[in-house]
């Protein structure tokens, strides 16, 4: 085979397109530590900020150093400011990296844990074990409603794999079944809601709002084990889900078992929305915004959209989670009320930046 | 070699058992028919897209009951569209279908895109993100990530419907060299004159049928276009030699 004609005069050579894409490839890593750094950053200010007035060199040395400092600081930086610290930075990447694979595998730039009725199935088993007090037989009662909202938003994913598997459900047909739970689970929800008590309702207001203040550090380890297990499948998985942006018939005549991958891809959204939900509730936005900040800073590359994806994630939580302590003093402003909020106008921004090409 | 091969959609088989003789290496072979005559269903079942009964050798290996990693090794696909959001630029594609393979032939799997990009004659796209690309510009990315993985076996559906009269010379052209190196290419083409002057065999599909076989001039005649197309027309040589399809009316 010969070289045609149809190169630009002045086209560039073999060498400058390797030299430039190597170049590419080197901004990604430097903006990945950039976002890394900023990351570490914004996790000390996290941890620094709170009603009780401690400086950033108190807060550091703490974290460094507990022994050298007065138990009641060590107090408030390890056993309330960490644990929800670190809850944000967690929850932040599963829901990220969720929200990442869910738009590739279903082709659908609005897929987030939402879409797919996940969130509403997790609230409806949170409702369960707040209103009516059933949970599965043999958790302890402080476990109870994480238990049930990861059994719920697990099991929603594990009925959307079936279809997938044993009805050959396409991506369409995966979104309207989605969306059908999520009007399903709500209307439950709603009933339950109907029939609570006071104080039952005003505890079930509290969970889907979304909040780092049930994260100890025994919930925390679990969040992490799920995070460290699954996170390492997801990034191997990064070639075929690139390829998979090339569409299915592509990627299925590189060799890619598309049906395979896709349940794969489903089984990791499923373990890691399902424990970052049943920690801190019904958390919006991450999982929609945090992949499309990674999409517009370091493109579709699956190997950098991935790790960009979760630490976009981790970001917007880690800041979210110290606005939410300073914008009304005294206040701890529920987190999903404040992704919201902050969601909203980069949401926004992504679509009108993009309108062109949706 | 194609042999009792029959494919189709879950409930509604488009092709039953049909047999193609051999194909000669170094050649290209057009797929033709009117529409829904089944021609992109069988390249999808050659591609490994579609279940399939029968076989279909290539050399001594059955590509049909091939696991989807080997057949992808020696088959290469180009669907009839490619996606237009894909946000990944053309080399990050032909990457994702290298990194995909073993390990490089040669050299590094970069040196071995940026060479089929040259070689197409589309390096200066390298970099541009797809959703850029115009609709002809597309088509080529798409003929180099089905290209750039060197496989014996090249399926192309309809390569140049959304290419001018250049760009579709320039393919047809390269897929001509492409073959001449040892290989075999099954293409479909709707535009006779075209399939005519660029293939070595033609193969006339009709309601999931082969309806007829052979090199241009005995496959393209006035009766097939009569009996399966529903036209009447001319089949005349230009003053190049090519066959030229004329249509005069339908039937």
């Amino acid at each position: 085979m010969t070289a045609t004609s149809s190169a630009q005069p002045g086209g560039a050579s073999p060498t400058a397109i390797i030299q430039a894409y190597r170049a590419i490839v080197w901004r990604r890593l430097l903006l990945s530590a950039g976002l890394l750094l900023v990351l570490v950053i914004a996790f000390i200010i996290d941890v620094a900020s709170g009603p009780a007035a401690l400086g950033l060199k108190e807060t550091i040395g703490a974290l460094l150093d507990p022994s050298a400092h007065p138990r009641p600081i060590v107090t408030i930086i390890w056993d309330v400011r960490l644990p929800q610290a670190v809850a944000a930075i967690l929850v932040g990447i599963a829901l990220a990296l969720a929200g990442a694979e869910m738009q590739t595998v279903l082709n659908n730039p609005l897929a987030s844990p939402f879409t797919l009725g996940v969130s509403s199935a997790a609230t409806f088993g949170a409702a369960l074990a707040i209103v009516l007090g059933i949970g599965i037989p043999g958790i302890p009662q402080s476990w109870l409603v994480a238990a049930n909202a990861f059994l719920f938003a697990f099991g929603s994913m594990l009925l959307l794999q079936f279809l997938v598997t044993v009805r050959g459900l396409g991506t369409e047909g995966l979104i309207l079944i989605g969306i059908a739970l999520f009007f399903s689970f709500n209307a439950l929800v709603a009933l339950l809601q109907f029939v609570a008590t006071q104080q039952a309702l005003q505890q079930l207001v509290f969970w889907m709002l979304g909040s780092l203040s049930r994260a100890d550090w025994s919930k925390l380890q679990l969040v992490a084990i799920v995070v460290i297990c699954v996170v390492p499948f997801t990034l191997r998985a990064a070639w075929p889900l690139t390829a998979l942006r090339l569409g299915e018939d592509r990627a299925r005549s590189m060799g890619i078992d598309v049906n395979r991958l896709r349940l794969a891809s489903l089984i990791r959204i499923s373990l890691l929305t399902a424990t970052a939900m049943a920690l801190v509730g019904t958390v919006g936005f991450v999982g929609l915004a945090g992949p499309h900040i990674a999409r517009l800073l370091v493109g579709e590359d699956h190997r950098f959209l991935l790790p960009v994806s979760a630490l976009s994630g981790a970001l917007i939580m880690s800041v979210a989670s110290t606005v939410s302590k300073l914008a009304i003093p005294g206040v701890l402003v529920p987190i999903g009320i404040v992704t919201a909020i902050i969601g909203l106008p980069v949401f926004f921004a992504l679509v009108l930046r993009r309108g062109a090409r949706w | 070699m194609v042999r009792s091969l029959s494919t189709g959609y879950p409930g509604r088989p488009v092709i039953r058992d049909i047999t193609l003789a051999p194909i000669r290496s170094g050649e290209v072979t057009a797929l033709v028919g009117p529409n829904a005559a089944g021609k992109s269903t069988l390249l999808r079942a050659l591609a490994g897209l579609l279940p399939a009964r029968g076989e279909a050798m290539l050399g001594e290996t059955d590509i049909l009951h091939l696991p989807a990693k080997a057949r992808a090794d020696v088959v290469g696909f180009m669907p009839q569209t490619a996606p237009q959001a894909a946000g990944l630029t053309v080399l990050e594609g032909m990457l994702s279908a290298l990194h995909l393979t073993g390990s490089p032939q040669t050299g590094s799997f970069l040196d071995q895109a940026v060479d089929v990009l040259s070689r197409i004659g589309i390096a200066d796209l390298a970099l541009e993100p797809l959703h850029r690309l115009s609709g002809g510009q597309r088509q080529l990315a798409s003929f180099a990530q089905s290209i750039v993985r060197q496989p014996k076996l090249l399926l192309l559906d309809e390569p140049t419907s959304a290419l001018d009269l250049r760009h579709q010379f320039e393919v047809m052209n390269l897929v001509r060299e492409y073959v001449r190196e040892g290989r075999i290419a099954i293409v479909v083409l709707h535009d006779l004159t075209f399939a005519a002057r660029w293939a070595e065999n033609i193969v006339v599909m009709a309601s999931g049928q082969l309806e007829c076989v052979g090199v241009p001039s005995n496959a393209i005649t006035p009766p097939m276009l009569a009996s399966i197309y529903g036209v009447t027309a001319r089949v005349e040589r230009c003053s190049q030699g090519f066959l030229q399809v004329m249509v005069d009316r339908r039937v």
